[in-house]
């Protein structure tokens, strides 16, 4: 369980996360919603460690996030692999350092992603990228996976790939996953529970079949519908 | 997993960042081969000066390579870096151990052009060194010439490691800023040198004065106490900054 406890985070004179109180349940995927600026990627830094509350504590199962960092996978918005890597020097170099890297996945996803292990980071298509940067997080079996924007600015037919990965892949009561991302209806039916945040607040969480049927809309209008009373 | 195998996964890839500047050397390495073997014999005695300048370029190098620190950042791969679950002093460690490692490639290089032109350069090499083992030398001060030799290159690891090291600081330190980070990095590296100059100076008084150190001693054991106070320096700047690393740094 991921468990943010009063949790403040300023950049500058920018307040990123304001007392945020909210936790991730074991075995489920979160979507993380809300607008550009809204929190989402700092909320992730801040699970995995990149980034450090300035008030509050953010526990991973019980632990500081730098104390479990061999349980979590995390795919962030930014291109951070090696460029001058081919697809098997990334994959060769993330196997190193973690021990639940699972190599029949590895080879089943390659396959099934259309990908191949001589292809070099720096001379393959931005949607290509996005689906290594997926291989290399989902050919492990850590019990949580961060995904910052893992849609953004890709086409069509790579979207669906990289949901369909997810679906394929999830191991549900085992694995936690975060996907933090503003294209809400893409990842609609996929996600178990919600979190909307907005100006560093948390407006409306809950578990997302519910919230559809409470409301009569899809997540897309209630989270239209939370910004425009919360503004 | 093992420590050791994630140290070696980043060392290979630092090792393989610094192919460059490693081919560079062996590059004119390989440049001057082919020029004694293609030049004629007065023209030879140039092919010298761009040997020299190889010394001076396997030294230079590697702390010139130390800056790249800083590429991470400006590349997103720190994002990698650190959600990797290793700490800052098997990350800068890997750094350090593979900018050692271009700096032993470069000596190599040197070691065996220059012993190649002394073969090609010297016609009469063998009847020289015959010659010079006629000399009778003082067998102690053989060994003293040995250990002086040892001494140095062991001082010039240890001070390639002490600039490198405050490298790493500086940019270190350098990144916990969002603004002029660049600025500041070169700000703080002159001045952690200088201050760095300034405690090496002081613990040489300091040992002076409590004579544990005479002036007028033996010059290798001057040299021996150089080396280990250039080290403890250099380990201390090493260990501030994987604190740093460890508990400041985040994106």
């Amino acid at each position: 369980m991921i468990e943010f406890k009063e949790v403040s985070k300023c950049f500058g004179s920018v307040t990123a996360l304001d007392g945020v109180n909210m936790s991730f349940a074991a075995g489920k995927i979160f979507g993380l919603f809300g607008p550009n600026g809204a929190g989402k990627s700092t909320t992730l830094k801040l699970a995995i460690g990149l980034n450090r509350p300035d008030r509050g504590v953010v526990l991973v199962d019980g632990k500081s996030p730098l104390d479990n960092k061999q349980n979590m996978a995390f795919l962030p918005e930014v291109d951070h692999l090696y460029s001058w890597m081919t697809l098997r020097q990334a994959a060769d170099f993330m196997r190193s350092f973690y021990s639940d890297w699972d190599e029949e996945k590895y080879r089943e996803l390659l396959v099934f992603l259309q990908l191949k292990e001589e292809m070099k980071l720096s001379r393959i298509s931005k949607g290509q990228r996005a689906k290594c940067k997926l291989l290399l997080v989902a050919s492990r079996q850590a019990p949580y996976l961060f995904l910052d924007e893992p849609l953004s600015g890709i086409d069509v037919l790579t979207r669906d790939e990289i949901i369909q990965t997810l679906i394929r892949d999830f191991r549900p009561g085992e694995q936690t996953i975060i996907i933090s991302t503003h294209e809400i209806r893409e990842v609609e039916n996929l996600v178990d529970e919600v979190v909307f945040l907005d100006n560093g607040q948390v407006r409306l969480y809950g578990d997302a079949e519910e919230l559809r049927t409470q409301r009569g809309m899809s997540l897309l209008d209630i989270m239209k519908e939370v910004f425009r009373n919360a503004n | 997993m093992p420590t050791s195998q994630k140290f070696w996964a980043l060392y290979r890839k630092e090792l393989h960042e610094l192919r460059p500047e490693i081919l560079i050397v062996a590059g004119l390495g390989l440049l001057v081969l082919i020029l004694l073997a293609t030049v004629g014999s007065p023209a030879r005695n140039v092919l010298v000066f761009p040997w020299g300048m190889m010394i001076g370029l396997a030294g230079l190098l590697p702390i010139v390579s130390s800056f790249r620190l800083g590429r991470e950042w400006n590349t997103n791969s720190i994002y990698l870096l650190m959600s990797l679950p290793v700490k800052g002093g098997t990350v800068l460690g890997a750094k350090l151990a593979a900018l050692i490692t271009q700096y032993l490639l470069g000596i190599l290089v040197i070691g065996v052009t220059g012993l190649i032109m002394a073969v090609v350069m010297i016609p009469d090499l063998s009847s020289a060194w015959q010659a010079l083992s006629r000399i009778t030398i003082d067998p102690s001060l053989w060994s003293q010439i040995i250990w002086g030799l040892v001494l140095a290159f062991v001082f010039s690891l240890v001070l390639l490691a002490y600039v490198v090291n405050i490298s790493f600081f500086s940019q270190v330190v350098g990144r916990l800023v969002k603004r002029y980070s660049g600025l500041l990095t070169a700000g703080i590296f002159l001045f952690t040198l200088w201050l760095a100059g300034k405690v090496i100076l002081g613990i040489w008084e300091g040992l002076s004065q409590a004579q544990f150190i005479d002036v007028t001693t033996a010059p290798l054991q001057l040299m021996g106490t150089n080396t280990l106070i250039f080290a403890v320096v250099a380990a201390a700047v090493f260990i501030l900054t994987v604190l740093i690393y460890d508990r400041r740094t985040e994106l």
